[in-house]
């Protein structure tokens, strides 16, 4: 019976491990160190804040900032909010071996390749030298992994897109036998011109998105008849073939030819090729409604420093709030550490509502420039 | 520039509305960033380098992909054909 257990108990050990993939390589691979107890995790005060204020506030912003309070004034954990942790625990010690794993890949010698490819990252390289640019890299992936999982998945599938593969000068042949083959076929650009016809706009991105998405769904078709067996193992060879089978054959080789071609045909074409990229990478589908970041314009930059800039007015209601709960307090000057409490409160939930901010690209940067000039502590010398 | 004016100048700058200048403006000061703004500028860099890589990769697969079943469809005609 013992010996059943110890069997039984292996197994499951082995098919947990089996079921951690390396984020990139899809190989197996094991959470090691990683491999922690909430206990584990909540001890150190460190880690305690990149669980909960990072990655438990990106997926449940409300949860994590009642738990962050419970925690800081050391009141026991209600049972629901213990097991949301619990379930919360293993996806984290995954999501950091994964970063460990990615990290390892981001080496000063990566960097450098990527930088052929980007001018900008080489121009980077120079200033701070391939080491210092690593490192940077490295520390800001970490934040990133950890509080916006959405961005994390992105950079990890195009890693993943990316393993194993030597990208090189062998793209430029293959376009031009392409385009020699579909010269031959007499299969035309049209499709796409009416799509590009108004330039970069928003509406030509969303027109070539429509037909990526649509002749997409042909081609696969189209490629699946040809491999998959529709016509390889229909009677083409076969000799007794009646005429009506053998015309409807050729005309089914047409149809999925012209299919096939046009999807070839936009490969050609550089804006639709971007879509494409784009509908690839975003798993094959075209969703109008994904999940937007919080800053995608300037006019929502302005608007959350506005918000930022109005700091006054909800300390001012904090404080009143407070007041009322700490049975009216008349005199602050005599509660000097219930007001320093309270300061630190206010800045933790002011610092919290500024990692909710998500930018992509250059806004980015200049949110992060932004909150780089609002710490917790510029936002405590400005409570009295 | 200390990091307030670089904010301020950084600000100035979007206000036209051109990304492009603004990312210039914080590679020319790279150095005078702090390290997390340098860390984000970086890594949005190189995030849409590793993208714009794979999802060529991608649409160099589906070539392949599609330029095979084209020589397929061809030889599968010639072969119908000749029945």
């Amino acid at each position: 019976m013992e010996r059943a257990y110890r069997m039984r108990s292996a197994h499951t050990e082995v098919s947990e491990r089996e079921s951690i993939k390396h984020p990139v390589s899809g190989d197996a691979m094991e959470l090691g160190e990683y491999d922690r107890s909430l206990a584990d995790i909540l001890h150190d005060k460190e880690e305690q804040d990149l669980f909960i204020n990072r990655y438990l506030y990106d997926s449940n912003p409300d949860e994590a900032k009642e738990i962050a309070e419970s925690l800081a004034d050391g009141i026991i954990l209600t049972p629901k909010q213990t097991k949301l942790l619990e379930d919360v625990r293993e996806k984290y010690n995954l999501r950091c071996a994964q970063i460990e794993k990615i990290q390892e890949g981001m080496t000063p010698e990566e960097l450098i390749r990527v930088g052929d490819l980007d001018p900008r990252i080489k121009e980077v390289i120079g200033k701070v030298g391939a080491e210092k640019a690593t490192e940077l890299l490295s520390t800001q992936f970490q934040e990133l992994a950890l509080t916006d999982s959405k961005a994390f998945n992105r950079i990890t599938k195009s890693l993943q897109a990316l393993h194993g593969i030597n990208t090189g000068p062998a793209a430029a042949r293959l376009d031009h036998d392409i385009s020699e083959s579909l010269n031959d076929l007499h299969i035309s650009e049209d499709a796409y011109t009416e799509a590009t016809r108004e330039g970069n706009s928003s509406k030509t991105q969303e027109n070539l998105q429509k037909i990526v998405a649509e002749q997409f769904g042909f081609f696969r078709k189209s490629v699946d008849f040809v491999t998959g067996g529709g016509l390889s193992h229909r009677g083409a060879r076969e000799l007794n073939m009646q005429f009506q089978e053998q015309q409807k054959l050729l005309a089914e080789c047409d149809k999925h030819r012209t299919a096939i071609g046009k999807v070839l045909r936009g490969t050609l074409n550089h804006d639709v090729n971007l879509a494409m990229q784009k509908y690839m990478l975003e798993g094959g589908e075209i969703k109008d409604h994904q999940p937007k970041e919080t800053i995608e314009t300037l006019a929502d930059y302005k608007k959350m420093k506005d918000h930022v800039q109005g700091m006054s007015s909800r300390w001012e209601k904090y404080k009143t709030d407070e007041k009322k709960r700490l049975n009216n307090v008349k005199d602050w000057s005599q509660q000097t550490a219930a007001f320093e409490d309270m300061k630190e409160r206010f800045a933790n939930n002011e610092m919290q509502d500024q990692r909710k901010q998500k930018a992509r690209g250059t806004l980015a940067a200049l949110l992060a420039l932004l909150f780089n000039c609002r710490t917790k502590d510029t936002i405590k010398d400005e409570l009295k | 520039m200390t990091t307030q004016e670089l904010l301020i100048e950084a600000e100035r700058i979007a206000e036209t509305g051109d990304m492009k200048v603004l990312e210039r403006f914080m590679l020319d000061r790279f150095e005078e960033l702090p390290e997390d703004v340098q860390g984000q500028l970086l890594l949005n860099m190189y995030a849409e380098a590793i993208e714009g890589e794979a999802g060529k990769v991608a649409v160099s697969q589906l070539q392949i992909e599609g330029m095979d079943a084209l020589k397929q469809i061809g030889q599968a005609e010639q072969e119908l054909k000749a029945v």
